[in-house]
């Protein structure tokens, strides 16, 4: 029997599991950057346009000179640009499709420009929003476009089958997903219940969180049953606020029902929690989701998204990034003997 | 909500400035907004709360009245950057200490929340409460 060979897919990093680290003082751009090389994160480099450039989406043609210089001589490699379709940008009303559009426009011209092969936001739901989208990413290098579904969001949500039948339709190879595994998850954080109670909430409320999340019941029907019963195991107005927030932003999804939107998958969004003292993530199966990947030949990037940050700041989103890879590691080590 | 409220009001935040005082304000969210998200800028100083109108915000340069902020669509606040209040009170001298309450409310103008014909962006809030020693 031959050895078969099997492709596997790249790892990466995006900077928003640095959103802490980047307030310290001493602070650069360039700093961070090369400290993922330095620290073996990459290869795939992934920014959140709006968090790590100044004057974006107008970035001084100097800044993207030194960009792609810099990526060059680390040997890191642009993976995806996060941009915002900032819908509420105007008080009082939302964004026209003409004028979301041209939002977006000086945002996928800047990915393109660093270097970018992908670029990724939210849409406007339609045919025309969508065609005019790729109108946009034609006209800016072909650049790809992967709408993230994310926690609440899941495969069949009614919003992604709607957009699922869009993209049938206009079959355009530029339109794609980024899976982002705060979809599939199969427990509640333990890290961020450890931050819930740390702030002070009591562990009968946090139980009764993670029994509401594990429910087989909709989001309107748990939102209910904790307004009934969370007050009276003494929840505050911001304790609701933390709890309503876990339930919107960990989703539930077969890890196996990725495979359902595969064939269009441009980005891997590899959003955790923790990293336990097995190197295992606790609340996410990363090797069911592997298997998932690699099953469809998917070899683009695991962009490693530490999200932990949004209620701790006890530990290093460098250490995170560096754990998960590893495990990341040994996984895609296991999956290619096994193939 | 989360480890960055923590940064809203540093220590040094507090400065007198001949007529009055001003507060460096930093951001709790994690990307530059465009300053028709700055929705809510709640302050009260030693207990007394301060009315918009004696407040003034300098961002990017330029100073901007509170209504005015409704119409900076093409202006962003850099994530990094602090944003000035500038406030006309007499009494404040360097060394001395107040009480700083505030309420910073950014509307989140990607996030959208409600049901689908009536969605609107999310309200991030986050409260300081702090002693600060006027510089």
């Amino acid at each position: 029997m031959t050895a078969t060979t099997v492709s596997l897919p790249k790892l990466g990093t995006t900077l928003f599991s640095f959103t802490l680290e980047m307030r310290q003082r001493g602070y650069t751009l360039e700093g961070m950057i090369d400290q993922v090389a330095e620290r073996g994160l990459g290869p795939g480099l992934e920014l959140v346009g709006f968090q790590s450039l100044r004057g974006y989406p107008r970035v001084p043609a100097e800044v993207i000179s030194a960009f792609r210089d810099q990526c060059e001589r680390t040997g890191l490699e642009p993976s995806a640009l996060s941009m915002n379709l900032d819908l509420g940008l105007h008080r009082g009303r939302l964004l026209d499709e003409d004028e979301a559009l041209d939002y977006l426009e000086p945002q996928i011209a800047v990915a393109h420009t660093m270097g970018f092969p992908v670029c990724k936001a939210t849409v406007i739901p339609t045919r025309s929003f969508l065609e005019g989208l790729v109108r946009i990413l034609e006209k800016h290098g072909d650049l790809k476009f992967g709408y993230e579904v994310h926690s609440p969001m899941a495969v069949d949500a009614p919003e992604i089958l709607q957009l699922r039948e869009l993209y049938d339709a206009i079959d355009s190879p530029l339109l794609g997903w980024t899976p982002d595994f705060s979809a599939s998850m199969h427990s509640v954080p333990p890290s961020l219940i450890a931050a819930h109670q740390q702030s002070g909430m009591s562990r009968e409320l946090t139980d009764l969180a993670i029994e509401v999340w594990n429910s087989d019941t909709t989001m309107p029907q748990k939102f209910e049953r904790f307004a009934g019963e969370a007050p009276a195991l003494g929840a505050t107005p911001a304790d609701m606020g933390k709890l309503q927030m876990l339930l919107t932003m960990h989703g539930r999804q077969d890890p196996r029902r990725w495979s359902e939107i595969m064939d269009r998958v441009v980005h891997v969004h590899a959003k955790f929690y923790g990293i336990d003292d097995h190197g295992d993530e606790p609340s996410i199966d990363n090797a069911a989701i592997i298997d998932v990947l690699v099953d469809a030949g998917y070899t683009g990037y695991l962009s490693s998204e530490w999200e932990g940050h949004a209620y701790t700041d006890s530990v290093s989103g460098w250490d995170m990034v560096a754990g998960q890879h590893e495990l990341f590691r040994r996984l895609l080590s296991e999956r290619a003997v096994r193939a | 909500m989360g480890p960055l409220d923590k940064d809203v009001i540093h220590d040094d935040a507090l400065h007198a400035s001949g007529d009055g005082f001003t507060l460096d304000v930093r951001s709790h969210w994690y990307r530059s907004l465009p300053l028709t998200s700055l929705t809510v800028l709640g302050l009260a100083v030693d207990g007394e709360k301060v009315p918009e109108e004696d407040m003034t915000v300098a961002v990017n340069g330029k100073t901007y009245t509170v209504p005015q902020l409704a119409d900076g669509y093409d202006e962003y606040w850099y994530v990094l950057d602090p944003i000035e209040l500038r406030v006309r009170k007499p009494g404040f001298e360097p060394g001395q200490s107040h009480h700083v309450e505030f309420e910073l409310g950014l509307s989140i103008p990607y996030i959208l929340i409600g049901p689908p014909h009536a969605k609107q962006p999310l309200l991030a809030a986050s409260h300081s409460s702090r002693t600060l020693t006027c510089q």
